[in-house]
């Protein structure tokens, strides 16, 4: 019997992604959450806990067949890697926001000097471009809303779960890009070489219906 | 060798280009007797090499590399104003070569190569230059054209040293590209797309009848006798009968048939395959037939090609070859008096398989500046070998 390895994100994906793996019958039991460790398997599963976006990394490379991430984080990576199902949890929305005393209301108002600030740079950059829109970006790492209010970027793209931080910040949201849940990606040679036990787990997640898409937004 | 980190001034400017690597002695080693053994079983299947120019015309690649993956390839130009381009593959070369200087020839070609290639590849962390082998069968079709092609790449991975007793599993992943199109016939880019790529979470949203038979990826007999109730039987006919074949002559492969595999590039045609160690693949082919019409040649062709770097990654925690054990490397020191045992005692240490190193010492006191090598040692002087030991301080056996 091969063993599966799965990339999990460490943090707010956590708890809900054993949830989801316990009701498609993978025994989750062996991970420690009290522990220090970040590698925890038996003979069936090898789990690997890593920062979110670093799960594309590991099932692009293979060294994890499968990995659960957000997609914003999936997208980002611009890896071309299969992206099995949505599993409905960890529900956001990736946004563009700008000053609430801002008179700019949609992304064609946006200047031609602009900057929006964001963390994730090729979705702001594809999206941007979709709307035929030609501004520069702004890299950062963290705490994006501030950007605008200190004069750094016009406009920030970034996830939203509630709103509040934005709100508590000044800021209105301007555009919705596109909502956000978690996903599982696959390695594609694993598809092959593991179907026998990816093949079961992927028809138990498909039938478990878990598409955000069918859930009613917050 | 002792391996204490120096620093060094100008490093960054020392480096290669990403993506580029030095091969050095053990590694540059086993690549050559790779090279040698390859391209001798190759000639022996009738596959001679062929040697193409590092530097094509970029017009005449990007016919059969596709404009899209225009931005893969290295680029430079000539003083006359010329784009060349690094070869980035080594089919399309000699399809151009099938083409141009064997356009009269309606007799089937065998050509086997081994040589690098050059791709920018922004994702992976791979290498740009790699190295490749393989070999082409031009102007035969048919079942026994692939079966003889599949043959060849099962004996050249036990040429590398790959036999049913390694710690590794191989697998063999096998489509009919017909089967793919008949499905995906009628659909659009992003459908084809979302197929090939198993983006499950994409077909079941917008094409869930697709959905279902992207995941035929399966042992044979099982996708077999699931397409032959869709689509019919005698659309899975053909792989049905080269998998009855094949699995006869690859006793210790694991046989995988994707339904989804159909590789970049418009032009593959047929029975496509990839060869995987563990779950890196090592090697790919298929059948072509369209490509040599890009160069207006209506001509057959399938092929295979070894990704030489991929796989000696794939088996470097377990080599297939005894020359990377740190033991097998045999170090002699010798005295100008010894010149002729030493070069003797070389020659038959390189011949018991043995990575030869040489330290000449001006006379053997000077062995203590030198004594700090791995692996075996012999001392040569006068007309006789004094010392041979393994891992042993030879300067408290002098003294």
């Amino acid at each position: 019997m091969k063993q599966v390895t799965i990339a999990l994100s460490k943090g707010y994906l956590l708890k809900d992604s054993l949830e989801l793996l316990k009701k498609c019958g993978v025994d989750v039991g062996v991970i420690d959450l009290n522990s220090r460790q970040l590698i925890f398997e038996d003979s069936q599963y090898k789990f690997l806990l890593v920062r979110p976006s670093d799960v594309p990394v590991y099932v692009d490379e293979g060294v994890a067949d499968i990995g659960i991430s957000g997609l914003d984080i999936i997208k980002e990576s611009a890896f071309d890697i299969p992206i099995i199902a949505d599993l409905g949890f960890g529900y956001c929305e990736m946004v563009m926001a700008v000053p609430a005393s801002s008179k700019i209301t949609s992304i064609a108002e946006l200047k031609p000097f602009s900057r929006v600030a964001t963390k994730f740079v090729n979705i702001a950059e594809q999206y941007l471009n979709e709307n035929c829109v030609q501004v520069e970006i702004v890299k950062l790492y963290g705490s994006i809303e501030i950007a605008p209010l200190v004069g750094l970027a016009d406009a920030i793209i970034d996830l939203t779960a509630t709103g509040q931080t934005l709100i508590e910040n000044n800021l209105k949201i301007i555009e919705t890009i596109s909502p956000v849940t978690a996903h599982l990606i696959a390695n594609s040679n694993s598809l092959r070489v593991k179907h026998v036990q990816l093949n079961p787990l992927i028809a138990k997640l498909e039938s478990l219906n878990l598409s955000q898409k069918k859930l009613s937004k917050k | 060798m002792a391996s204490k980190s120096k620093k060094i001034k100008n490093f960054n400017q020392l480096k290669t280009p990403k993506g580029s690597q030095d091969v050095l002695p053990i590694l540059a080693y086993r690549q050559e007797e790779q090279r040698s053994r390859l391209l001798r079983l190759f000639a022996s299947r009738g596959y001679n090499q062929i040697i193409t120019p590092t530097l094509e015309k970029l017009e005449s690649i990007i016919e059969a590399y596709g404009e899209e993956r225009q931005n893969e390839l290295f680029k430079l130009v000539d003083n006359s104003g010329q784009v060349l381009v690094l070869r980035p593959d080594v089919t399309i070369p000699i399809a151009r070569v099938v083409a141009s200087r064997y356009a009269d020839n309606d007799t089937p070609l065998k050509i086997g190569y081994f040589t690098n290639i050059f791709r920018w590849d922004y994702h992976s962390i791979s290498h740009k230059e790699v190295y490749q082998a393989g070999v082409e069968l031009i102007g035969s079709d048919g079942i026994m054209a692939d079966i003889e092609v599949l043959s060849v790449l099962g004996d050249s991975i036990a040429e590398l040293g790959i036999n049913p007793k390694s710690p590794y599993k191989l697998t063999l992943v096998v489509n009919d590209t017909n089967i793919t199109d008949k499905i995906l016939k009628g659909y659009s880019e992003d459908a084809r797309y979302a197929f090939c790529h198993n983006d499950y979470a994409y077909l079941r949203e917008n094409y869930p009848e697709l959905n279902d038979l992207a995941k035929l990826i399966g042992s044979p007999d099982k996708i077999i006798s699931k397409l032959s109730s869709t689509l019919g039987k005698s659309s899975v006919q053909y792989i049905s009968n080269i998998f009855e074949i094949i699995s006869k002559n690859y006793p210790y492969v694991d046989f995988v048939f994707d339904v989804t595999m159909r590789p970049d590039g418009n032009y593959y045609s047929g029975i496509v395959f990839d060869l995987m160690i563990d779950n890196t693949v090592v090697a790919q082919g298929g059948r072509y037939d369209k490509l040599l019409q890009a160069y207006g040649a209506v001509r057959p062709a399938i092929g295979f090609a070894i990704y030489i770097d991929r796989f000696n990654r794939a088996v470097s925690h377990n080599p297939p070859h005894k020359e990377d054990d740190a033991n097998t490397i045999m170090t002699i020191y010798y005295t100008p008096d010894s010149l002729g045992i030493a070069h003797t005692e070389m020659r038959n240490s390189w011949k018991k398989g043995y990575t030869v190193n040489t330290v000449s010492l001006e006379k053997l006191e000077d062995i203590d500046r030198h004594a700090e090598y791995d692996g075996l040692f012999m001392l040569c002087s006068g007309d006789k070998v004094i010392l041979i030991r393994e891992n042993i301080n030879i300067e408290d056996e002098l003294l």
